[in-house]
């Protein structure tokens, strides 16, 4: 298990370095100046130099490799060109924010998606069956954009039960004190319920558009799994001796099927994880992803970086949580181990 | 003593006129052990999937009787089969994909003890390593504690009889128990079985392709092809004096003496008839229509023609 944990983390260290050398060359063919961007259109061309001078561009490309390799290894990705900020501390007040989306959209996903996919797979062929199959199909089709706007349109500007797009809390609201940056979690751990609640009703909307077109992926792959599982011998087996449905249906069924829902669940939050842009910028959502579209139009060189390793960082995380999941969940999988099928 | 009765089992595919077993029919009787024999795609094993309630999807029952001590278990009505888990239990092909791969096979026949006992968690699962040992298995109580990947597919084997016979089953159905495994191992498994049967009087439909373990086993024997019985009688019967034209060329099988194209021909479920009859060289017109058992000696059965012209011997030759 620890030799486990360090041989991932050497792994982990090259497709660090792998990243950075990657996004750091592409970054440097990419079009555009970010420095024209800086100084808008009208400056001058010594204005231009001096920002050049400033941000460390008229350096030769290898040099500029150097010092961000040095200054990233201390935890510094740079200045972002566009706010003038530390984009490592930019990053670290809006991660939370996407990441707390990501949770409760795929929260909601799994919540909604994983009994909808048993009972299809369970009723195959019924009237449950089919509608699970509409509603995959449903959203899979559907844009985020769309969805959002309408969900927006109806449960804020109809209905009034939602508050509006403006992001995770009123604007005259107080953020409560950050400790997990989740501010659900936040406001609960300082007993502000009324704050948590507020907070709740901001992310609503926002994650029950994403959580439901992540729903239809979730639904698919139960569904196939299960049906795969329900037709194996070990199920015929459990049949055979008479055990109650229910109990074959999750035990012998269910927790069989676990390691392909796993990996999809793992899949989907990963896709998550650098924000999804069109959800953050209908709902003003002040997240990485809008950080990330912003550095992008205008050639914010570091902020992109930045963006691309931290996101890399938190998707190598996962992939480690996924693993030990699946350890636990299937005894043939030994963690530091060859998978045996 | 008769334990199990089926009779005229006919088994097809939803939504299509095609038979899978046709008229089938077969008794077993307690502490003996039955033979179902016959090639792959016989129905031998949708024969036994039929009497234990347990047909895959898109595969109906269209007639016939499965009494149990005279207890009818096929509803005449809707012909579903209602059985209870002491009746019958079954044992199959491949031991390792028929345990649960998530749960510690101590577990899995424990779970049968409280099924069908009741039992409490610690004294299911010590009924459960008790259960182990009576099946020959060293170690039972580290063996409990095993995922099936940790074991050989004997050994699973076993685990999958212990459970079978935590169910204390009266019947108890064998679908080629040894095919997945070698044979010292294969041995064993049948010592395994005949003593279950000394000890329990339990009846067991035996199911093989295997003439050899057929010999060895049998008390009596049920020839099956393309759906439909061809012959049936004691084991001595079906070896020394076999009068049906299919079983004769079964037996010949075994001496590699058989005719390839006889062999490729494989089975034609559309064919009205015999459906031996594309296969065989003594067909005739009367082929065209399925023939009934004719008896041809003291319990031993043969569906031909040939025994309506005075040719009740067919020979092996």
């Amino acid at each position: 298990m620890w030799r486990y944990l360090g041989r991932r983390l050497l792994v982990s260290v090259v497709t660090v370095a792998g990243i950075v050398v990657v996004v750091f060359f592409i970054m440097r063919v990419l079009p555009g100046d970010a420095a024209a961007v800086r100084a808008g259109p009208y400056a001058s061309e010594e204005k231009l130099e001096q920002i050049r001078e400033q941000f460390g561009f008229s350096d030769p490309v290898p040099v500029q490799f150097v010092n961000y390799v040095k200054d990233a290894v201390t935890g510094d990705l740079g200045t972002s060109i566009r706010t003038g900020g530390e984009v490592t501390e930019e990053l670290l007040i809006r991660l939370p924010a996407s990441l707390e989306l990501a949770f409760y959209s795929v929260l909601l996903a799994v919540v909604a998606g994983v009994p909808v996919g048993i009972a299809a797979a369970a009723r195959r062929d019924t009237w449950i069956d089919r509608a699970a199959r509409v509603v995959a199909v449903l959203g899979s089709s559907m844009a985020f954009f769309w969805l959002g706007l309408m969900l927006t349109f109806l449960f804020f500007f109809k209905l009034g039960w939602f508050p509006g797009p403006v992001g995770r809390l009123a604007i005259t609201t107080q953020p409560p004190e950050t400790i997990t940056g989740f501010f659900t979690v936040d406001a609960a751990l300082a007993g502000n319920w009324g704050l948590m609640g507020e907070a709740f009703s901001y992310l609503a909307l926002p994650a029950v558009t994403v959580g439901f077109v992540l729903s239809a992926p979730i639904i698919k792959i139960v569904r196939s799994s299960m049906i795969e599982v329900l037709d194996s011998e070990y199920v015929r087996t459990a049949r055979a001796l008479g055990v109650r449905r229910r109990e074959v249906l999750f035990r012998d069924g269910f927790r069989n099927a676990l390691i392909p829902v796993t990996t999809a669940i793992g899949i989907i939050f990963g896709y998550m994880l650098g924000g999804n842009i069109i959800v953050e910028l209908i709902f003003a959502w002040p997240g990485v992803g809008r950080y990330a579209y912003e550095a992008l139009r205008v050639n914010d060189l570091e902020a992109l970086q930045g963006f691309v390793i931290v996101v890399g960082l938190l998707y190598i995380v996962l992939n480690v949580v996924i693993d030990f999941i699946y350890s636990w969940i299937d005894p043939r999988i030994k963690l530091g181990q060859k998978v045996v099928a | 003593m008769t334990l199990l009765e089926v009779a005229g089992l006919t088994v097809g595919v939803t939504r299509s006129p095609t038979s899978i077993l046709a008229n089938v029919s077969f008794s077993i009787p307690a502490g003996k052990i039955v033979g179902l024999v016959g090639e792959s795609g016989s129905g031998k094993t949708m024969a036994a999937l039929t009497i234990m309630g347990l047909l895959p999807d898109g595969i109906e029952v269209r007639s016939g009787r499965v009494r149990m001590d005279g207890r009818q278990l096929m509803d005449p009505a809707n012909l579903t089969l209602r059985r209870r888990s002491e009746d019958m239990a079954m044992i199959f092909q491949h031991p390792q994909a028929a345990l649960n791969p998530t749960m510690k096979v101590g577990r899995q026949i424990a779970r049968v003890f409280s099924l069908q006992q009741g039992s409490g968690r610690s004294e299911a699962m010590s009924q459960s390593i008790e259960m182990l040992r009576r099946v020959g298995i060293p170690g039972a109580t580290r063996v409990a504690q095993a995922h099936p990947h940790q074991l050989s597919g004997g050994m699973c084997q076993r685990v999958m009889i212990a459970m079978a016979l935590a169910c204390r089953p009266r019947i108890l159905i064998a679908d080629e128990p040894t095919t997945a495994l070698d044979v010292t191992i294969q041995a064993q498994i049948f010592d395994l079985i005949r003593d279950l049967v000394a000890e329990t009087g339990a009846g067991v439909l035996f199911i093989t392709h295997d003439l050899a373990a057929v010999a060895e086993m049998c008390d009596s024997v049920t020839v099956l092809f393309g759906g439909q019985v061809m012959e049936e009688g004691s084991r001595d019967d079906i070896f020394r004096r076999p009068q049906h034209p299919y079983t004769s060329f079964l037996l010949d099988s075994v001496q590699q003496e058989v005719d390839p194209d006889v062999v490729e021909a494989g089975v034609d479920f559309e064919l009205v008839g015999c459906r031996f009859g594309h296969r065989c060289r003594y067909a005739w017109e009367a082929c065209g229509e399925v023939p009934d058992l004719f008896s041809v000696g003291a319990g031993h059965r043969s569906a031909c023609f040939l025994h309506t012209v005075g040719e009740n011997r067919v020979g092996t030759s």
